[in-house]
């Protein structure tokens, strides 16, 4: 109820479009984040960057515990927050501003399919690759999620976080998957994805959309994250219309992804 | 012929005058000496504990010193806290061939294993269930373990639990040194600042007595886990959200000469506290906290009292940052009466961010009921009073001078009179009814005139 009424004053007090210190917070790109929190604030900048809209990038260690879902990035537009693309996209559109209005309304329950396969799919294929294959866990995830943590917390907060991650992949029945059929998964959606693009530069023609932003923000993270397992990025590598659509959208918003 | 009985006491009042009861008539001066002292009763406490307690009987020269001795004795065996009773007989030694002035001592003594409870207690606006459990004499040296679970229901906050695990020993059988360490787990909302914290730590602790007054060093470490209290939480408390580790050690002296502590006639309290946070750990700040109170009786059951409490502390480390969770509040029912809890300082949206440092000073003068009802009696728990508070917050700032620091804390104090009654509740807690007039008040102060209530444990 209380949220109710929040969103209700949030419309009302709506009179300033886009204010000109809206703030994004993430944690240290270099030093701190992973993969999956990498990959999802990539696909908000991006989305924010195709909408046109200004913000201040905010790196803080704890990004993550000061976020009001608990999860990366969140927005602060004057005393409003929101977290994660699709609330952010909701509040963007809430705004006045929106990058799919062109879209009759099949083409815009295509793309939320298109989205959901996403979450569903390449979200947790990176949790997994990112928490459960070993190499990964103990060689990049667990030093990076608990840098700038004091000793012995910077050994607790990793493993907590693991198994958070791995109660919410066996919640959808992916803990019990090897590796192949991980793969395997990422496969269909990346012929998914693959097949809808076509030739065309965007998902749904010549102008991106949010679809665009999320799948940007996912793969190119993917392939240009070095790991010690790399066989989900030479997977999308091996799509060459998904490697060419990175590059061109990387290439148009290269000012901000290249930080 | 000639035996003691020095009964238990109700209360542990009378042990310095024992009153013992005598059959027959017996010559106190009569010369006398111990031959031997029997403890009886023991099942687990270790013989070199006691030993050094009941040694002394044995310089007595006389029926009366024998007497005086044992009382001493007994008081030492129960500060022990291991002992649900003790008792005395002292008869004439029944060895053969001993002398007529020989005499035995015998404690008879029974162990205390455990200890528990569950109570239930209303506070402010909560109300806090807890279930202790104690093991006496663990290991037959007065050791004690004790653990404690406490759950507070509020109209406000949902989860507010905390669970503690303590061991104390006492070193060489003194029970004014002892080694404590110890466990805890607790889940705190704080609505008034708009956060709620997990922690989870583990405490060393060292006490011992001085001629100043009893010490405690301690070490904290802890984990804290802080987070915005609700998704409208200000971003002030939000940003502050995160993990912590503290490491800090502090050092706490009090020394206390009254002879109640709730509600005292006479004597004087000095508290202070140093903590020095950043053994390890990214939390870094240093910490002075000290509270006098000074009580005297000026005319018959009409007591004035002074008190005063004032800290500061100073962040160090890369940041200067002290969190919101180990700031300083000013204002409430015991405190700076006229204002709300955590009422005056800095806030945002009305949740409290706390300050770098504060003073208060209260007076009050203390009389009984009107007209003095039950006096001696019921009517002890209660007094009415007359006081006046003064208080401020702030921040000593080190690249100041003294002069200046002190004149920005004494600017813009707060200032409130008012009268009320009060109600000692056990020896721990008491509860104020006060009808409040605040005169001086700043901008954003969360101000309660006219009525106002509040239990409490510290109190100034």
């Amino acid at each position: 109820m209380s949220s109710l009424v929040a969103e209700a004053i949030q419309t009302e007090l709506a009179i300033e479009r886009w204010p000109d210190d809206v703030q994004f917070f993430q944690q240290y790109q270099v030093e701190q984040i992973t993969l999956p929190d990498q990959a999802a604030c990539l696909s908000v900048k991006t989305f924010l960057h195709m909408c046109g809209l200004n913000y201040r990038e905010e790196l803080r260690i704890n990004a993550e515990e000061m976020s009001p879902s608990g999860k990366v990035p969140f927005l602060k537009v004057g005393p409003f927050l929101t977290s994660e693309f699709e609330p952010i996209v909701a509040f963007v559109n809430q705004r006045g501003f929106s990058i799919s209005e062109q879209l009759d309304d099949a083409q815009r329950s295509e793309m939320k399919a298109y989205m959901a396969m996403v979450d569903n799919i390449l979200v947790h294929a990176e949790l997994y690759l990112s928490w459960v294959i070993p190499d990964v866990v103990n060689e990049v995830t667990i030093p990076r999620y608990g840098v700038g943590q004091p000793q012995p917390l910077s050994w607790i907060l990793p493993r907590l976080k693991k198994r958070d991650v791995q109660t919410r992949l066996s919640s959808i029945g992916w803990s019990k998957k090897t590796f192949d059929e991980v793969c395997e998964e990422v496969v269909t959606c990346c012929q998914a994805l693959s097949d809808r693009l076509g030739t065309n530069s965007y998902f749904f023609g010549e102008r991106p959309t949010e679809l665009d932003a999320l799948v940007f923000g996912h793969l190119f993270t993917i392939i240009t994250t070095e790991l010690p397992e790399m066989r989900i990025a030479n997977i999308i590598r091996k799509f060459e219309t998904l490697t060419t659509f990175c590059s061109n959208v990387d290439k148009l918003y290269r000012d901000f992804s290249a930080d | 012929m000639g035996t003691v009985h020095a009964k238990e006491i109700e209360g542990s009042t009378d042990m310095d005058n024992p009153a013992p009861r005598t059959r027959g008539s017996i010559d106190f001066k009569r010369p006398a000496k111990v031959q031997r002292v029997l403890i009886e009763g023991l099942e687990r406490t270790k013989e070199d504990l006691l030993i050094p307690k009941v040694q002394d009987t044995f310089t007595a020269e006389n029926f009366e010193q024998v007497v005086k001795k044992c009382v001493e004795s007994k008081a030492q065996l129960q500060e022990l806290g291991i002992f649900k009773t003790v008792q005395i007989t002292v008869d004439t030694c029944k060895v053969p061939g001993a002398s007529e002035t020989a005499y035995d001592v015998k404690f008879l003594v029974e162990e205390k294993r455990f200890e528990g409870g569950i109570h239930t207690s209303a506070g402010n606006n909560d109300v806090e269930s807890s279930l202790t459990l104690g093991l006496n004499n663990l290991f037959g040296r007065a050791e004690k373990l004790t653990a404690k679970y406490a759950h507070t229901r509020n109209f406000r906050s949902k989860k507010n639990n905390q669970a503690h695990i303590q061991f104390t020993k006492p070193l060489n059988g003194n029970p004014d040194v002892r080694l404590i360490v110890g466990g805890y787990n607790t889940n705190t909302d704080v609505p008034l600042s708009g956060y709620k914290e997990a922690s989870k730590g583990i405490l060393t602790a060292f006490t011992f007595p001085s001629t100043l007054g009893s010490h405690i060093v301690q070490w904290d470490g802890v984990w804290r886990d802080l987070r915005a209290l609700t998704r409208t939480t200000p971003f002030p408390i939000r940003e502050q959200a995160g993990h912590t580790l503290k490491s800090s050690v502090h050092h706490t002296l009090t020394a206390d000469t009254r002879d109640d502590k709730i509600l005292p006639h006479t004597g004087y309290l000095l508290k202070a506290v140093q903590e020095y946070a950043g053994l390890g750990g990214n939390v870094e700040f240093v910490k002075l906290n000290s509270e006098f109170q000074v009580n005297r009786e000026i005319l018959p059951h009409i007591v004035v009292q002074l008190s005063t409490a004032c800290g500061t502390m100073w962040g160090l480390g890369r940041d200067k940052r002290v969190t919101v969770n180990d700031k300083f509040f000013l204002g409430g029912p015991l405190s700076l009466r006229g204002f709300q809890d955590r009422g005056v300082g800095p806030q945002v949206e009305g949740n409290a961010l706390g300050a770098d440092a504060y003073w208060l000073c209260a007076a009050h003068v203390y009389t009984p009921l009107p007209f003095k009802p039950g006096l001696g009696g019921f009517g002890n728990f209660f007094r009415s009073h007359a006081f006046v508070n003064i208080g401020n917050v702030g921040a000593l700032e080190l690249d100041k001078s003294v002069k200046e620091n002190i004149e920005q804390l004494s600017e813009e104090f707060r200032l409130a009179y008012g009268v009320g009654v009060v109600l000692k509740l056990g020896n721990i807690a008491r509860m104020e009814l006060n009808y409040v007039v605040p005169v001086r008040v700043f901008n954003g102060d969360c101000v309660n005139p006219g009525i106002q209530f509040g239990v409490g444990v510290t109190f100034l």
